[in-house]
């Protein structure tokens, strides 16, 4: 309890020394802030800490070691689907497929928050992410920046590799936390507070039908096509769909 | 030299140690998790399916603040719907989507569903609005269960019925339009997507889940 303390206080300390200091921990301060969501709604997003990599291989084969129950083949079928850990040698052994310090995927969103409960710790909202993922190099919202989103357009139109890179693969952004754009998509909490509309935008008896007060997705900013295939992924998303090129990070509030 | 040990008093000793390791009733296992059972206990109940939503074992409070757990509900068939209590123009009209269900069954079938709606909006939804919205509906008196809990359930339990949905405003949600079946075992059986649907399929859904016979199942 007081090694934790203590840890923290190092943790926040080291951050706040110095407007660009990158943290030595594994954990990123992300100031507060206000943004406008996809989906039309202006939040606020208070102060936290989120970890500066995806979760890894290693941390989440080290995970499974002392939790039997998210296991490959162990795991309730409720939690997690087919493909759950297919990328592993097998349910205790890495693999060539899975470099240790390569982004953990085809986790499952209860796998997912799993993890970062035992690490005291839970999934981002969606809008703390999309909040620190706002963030370049050297400037905390980037979005409008045409250059800085292109290159995000770039990544996004890249093909997967196969084994994935090892994390600390793109960039750091201003508050030193990596690969928020072009490694992995990411989970995040409230993933199915998005809903798409259908395919036709004249259907809205349709829509109506299916969602109660549900703005379309991509009306707060017609030009970040890169956000609007965020959100589009996390609409098309199920809470036990394991995926090749989904992982997660934690993050933990500040207190 | 042989040992002659008093008839009676070998008797009362041998009967207090009969009792002293007699094993105490198996209790009715309400867990419902793949469970390791201790040594020489016997499960009273069977665990769960690898689907049954019943994994999802976290507490809820029912509109008399009674805990419950979704898996007391094991061994009938449900309906489980999730709204919220506040909504003037659409949410009620799950609940009507229900009442349709619930009317098209036959008697038999009625008496041996369970409805249940799960509030997403817990912090106006109290126990005590939960209460008034039971008794000015009268789906308390009709046996519905109403339910509410953590912010952090009512997100899993959306996750595990495919449900979206938001805060939309200082009051309101977007949220997805979803009637789920479960089968007696807590799996779910059919969904019914939308608001306004024809309740066929989910009445031909519950009416194959009842017991044909009246005989007990495990």
């Amino acid at each position: 309890m007081i090694g934790q303390a203590l840890f923290w206080g190092a943790a926040i300390t080291i951050g706040a020394t110095s407007a660009n200091a990158k943290p030595s921990s594994g954990w990123g301060e992300v100031p507060g802030g206000r943004l406008v969501l996809q989906y039309g709604d202006e939040v606020t997003v208070e102060p936290f800490l989120m970890a500066t990599t995806p979760t890894t291989n290693a941390q989440f084969l080290e995970f499974t070691r002392a939790h039997a129950d998210w296991r490959r083949g162990l795991n309730a079928e409720l939690f997690a689907d087919e493909a759950y850990l297919s990328h592993w040698e097998s349910p205790v052994k890495l693999g060539d497929g899975a470099p240790p310090n390569a982004p953990v995927t085809n986790v499952s969103w209860f796998a997912a928050r799993a993890y970062c409960k035992q690490r005291d710790a839970r999934l981002p909202t969606l809008a703390e992410w999309e909040w620190a993922a706002a963030a370049s190099e050297t400037v905390a919202d980037a979005r409008r920046d045409s250059a800085h989103h292109r290159r995000i357009l770039e990544w996004y139109s890249r093909p997967t590799p196969s084994p994935l890179p090892n994390v600390r693969h793109s960039y750091e952004n201003l508050y030193g936390i990596w690969d928020l754009h072009a490694l992995v998509w990411e989970w995040v909490e409230d993933f199915n507070a998005v809903m798409m509309s259908g395919a036709s935008r004249k259907d809205q008896s349709f829509d109506r039908a299916l969602f109660c007060a549900a703005g379309a997705v991509g009306t707060a900013d017609p030009k970040d096509y890169a956000a609007f295939l965020r959100y589009a992924m996390r609409g098309s998303l199920k809470a036990r769909h394991s995926i090749r090129n989904l992982g997660f990070r934690c993050v933990r509030d500040v207190s | 030299m042989t040992m002659i040990v008093h008839p009676v008093l070998f008797a009362l000793v041998f009967a207090t140690a009969v009792v002293a390791h007699a094993e105490p009733p198996a209790k009715q296992a309400a867990s419902t998790t793949p469970h390791r059972h201790e040594h020489g206990s016997v499960p009273a109940v069977k665990p769960v399916l690898g689907t049954s939503i019943y994994q999802l074992d976290v507490p809820w409070k029912d509109q008399h603040g009674k805990v419950r757990r979704l898996r007391e509900f094991r061994g009938k068939p449900v309906v489980l719907a999730m709204v919220y209590t506040h909504c003037q123009h659409v949410c009620p009209r799950i609940i009507g989507d229900i009442r349709r269900i619930r009317a098209s069954l036959t008697d038999k079938t009625r008496g041996q569903v369970q409805l249940v709606v799960v509030s997403i909006d817990p912090e106006r939804d109290t126990v005590q609005r939960l209460a008034d919205f039971g008794k000015e509906t009268g789906l308390t008196k009709q046996g519905w269960v109403l339910l509410r809990g953590d912010g952090d359930n009512v997100r899993s339990l959306a996750a595990v019925l495919g449900v979206s949905y938001r805060p939309a405003g200082p009051s309101d949600f977007a949220h997805s339009n979803v009637i789920t079946v479960l089968d007696r075992e807590g799996v779910i059986a059919h969904q019914q997507v939308g608001l306004g649907q024809e309740p066929v399929k989910s009445v031909a859904a519950l009416e194959t889940l009842v017991p044909s016979t009246s005989k007990h199942d495990k």
